[in-house]
């Protein structure tokens, strides 16, 4: 059965929900949803980095074109009904979700395994980058 | 012949040129290995960014000897940082 696709950017706080209604499917005993968000402090080795808000830029028609090949190859490698993914652009405030991956599939094993390759290959090639803008007032866009 | 492209840049490369666009004068049938030395040249505040960037036509990545074409949209791409 063809998996459905569904990619989307957004320059507002993505709607959670509504992704929960779009991988509902009475034949899928499993439907997994990852959030990341915008994350206060990290530790470095030297101190602690307070971070006030994100700010993401990408590179929007490849951006959009990546995301839909990697889901397409997440629903070649595992058998996935439905995959969504979300990412916010613009100002994301520390605690708000910058990215949401969906997935649903008849059995558990194929979402679990599906989900960490999908970010794992988001993150290595999906031309959006990050720009912290520290407590300090300090900004820094992220390249590593 | 030489040609006069514009490359699309992005964030840490955008900041550094202090704008969207870099203007390039690149000879015929430029690999992209090549455009990224012409960019080192034209554009020196982009050296420290350069040797980690890797070079899009069209919207696709290209390998470091794959020849530029001709009309695609050339765009830098920094390491990115999505997620």
């Amino acid at each position: 059965m063809a998996a459905e696709l569904t990619v989307r950017l957004v320059d507002h706080a993505i709607e959670l929900q509504a992704l929960w209604q779009r991988i509902a499917d009475p034949d899928c005993g499993a439907q997994l949803v990852f959030v990341g968000a915008t994350r206060q402090r990290t530790a470095t080795e030297r101190d602690v980095l307070v971070t006030r808000q994100l700010a993401y830029q990408a590179y929007r028609p490849m951006a959009e074109k990546e995301l839909r090949v990697l889901l397409e190859e997440a629903a070649e490698r595992w058998p996935l009904r439905h995959l969504v993914a979300v990412h916010r652009l613009g100002e994301v405030p520390v605690g708000q979700a910058s990215v949401a991956i969906g997935l649903s599939s008849p059995h558990r094993g194929a979402c679990m395994e599906a989900m960490p390759w999908i970010m794992d290959e988001l993150k290595r090639r999906v031309p959006v980058w990050k720009q912290e803008h520290y407590d300090d007032g300090s900004t820094q866009w992220i390249h590593r | 012949m030489q040609s006069e492209r514009t490359i699309r840049l992005f964030a840490g490369a955008r900041e550094a040129v202090g704008s969207d666009t870099a203007r390039v004068s690149l000879p015929e049938a430029a690999t992209a290995e090549e455009v990224l030395q012409v960019l080192a040249r034209s554009h020196p505040q982009l050296s420290g960014l350069l040797p980690s960037c890797r070079l899009v036509a069209a919207q696709e990545y290209l390998d470091p000897a794959a020849r530029v074409p001709a009309d695609a949209e050339l765009a830098l791409i920094p390491p990115v940082s999505g997620g």
